[in-house]
């Protein structure tokens, strides 16, 4: 899993059956410390996320499977929970 | 598995059920050296460590299995605290 915050969403009316009634937001992969890392991805919000939010993102095909509930799932990347806070410990990072 | 080093918690209160009751920490990917090696990742914890502890961890399908429910979407956990290396 990683984490990432929302900077927008996808509109889109014309949608594959299993995303049928998913909100597809757009994430920007970031390091704990805010920095902003690799490129973006969309994701299926499971936890009513918006935009601004950190978020914990998982990439994973089975894992969306357990939570989507699907037995064939047609995505891979979700937002699996709101980040309130990390706490990064002085120094143990290095 | 991997090696890695704990450098911190996550809080996230709003989450998808399967993951309720799952501490989570922020790892740094080290080689058995102890280099820092790639991006930090957020795992789940099954043994306590702690921010500074040097841990090993699995990456998969198998990471949910540490679940009592195994049908969750864990795709990275702790399988212990690393004492010592020796190469």
């Amino acid at each position: 899993m990683y984490i990432g915050k929302v900077i927008g969403d996808v509109v889109s009316s014309v949608k594959y059956p299993t995303l049928e009634a998913q909100k597809i937001l757009v994430v920007q992969p970031i390091d704990p410390d805010g920095t902003e890392t690799g490129r973006t991805v969309l994701a299926l919000d499971q936890v009513d996320a918006g935009i601004g939010d950190v978020v914990l993102i998982v990439d994973q095909g089975t894992a969306a499977r357990t939570v989507l509930l699907q037995e064939y799932p047609t995505v891979r990347t979700l937002i699996l929970g709101i980040v309130d806070r990390i706490d990064l410990p002085e120094g143990t990072a290095k | 598995m991997h090696i890695g080093k704990v450098i911190g918690t996550v809080v996230a209160t709003r989450k998808v059920e399967q993951l309720k009751g799952s501490r989570l920490l922020v790892l740094l990917p080290l080689d058995p050296e102890g280099n820092p090696e790639g991006r930090p990742v957020e795992v789940v914890d099954t043994v306590r460590a702690g921010p500074g502890d040097i841990v090993y961890y699995v990456r998969g399908r198998e990471a949910a299995h540490t679940r009592d429910d195994k049908f969750n979407p864990a795709d990275a956990a702790i399988m212990g605290i690393v004492d010592r290396v020796d190469l």
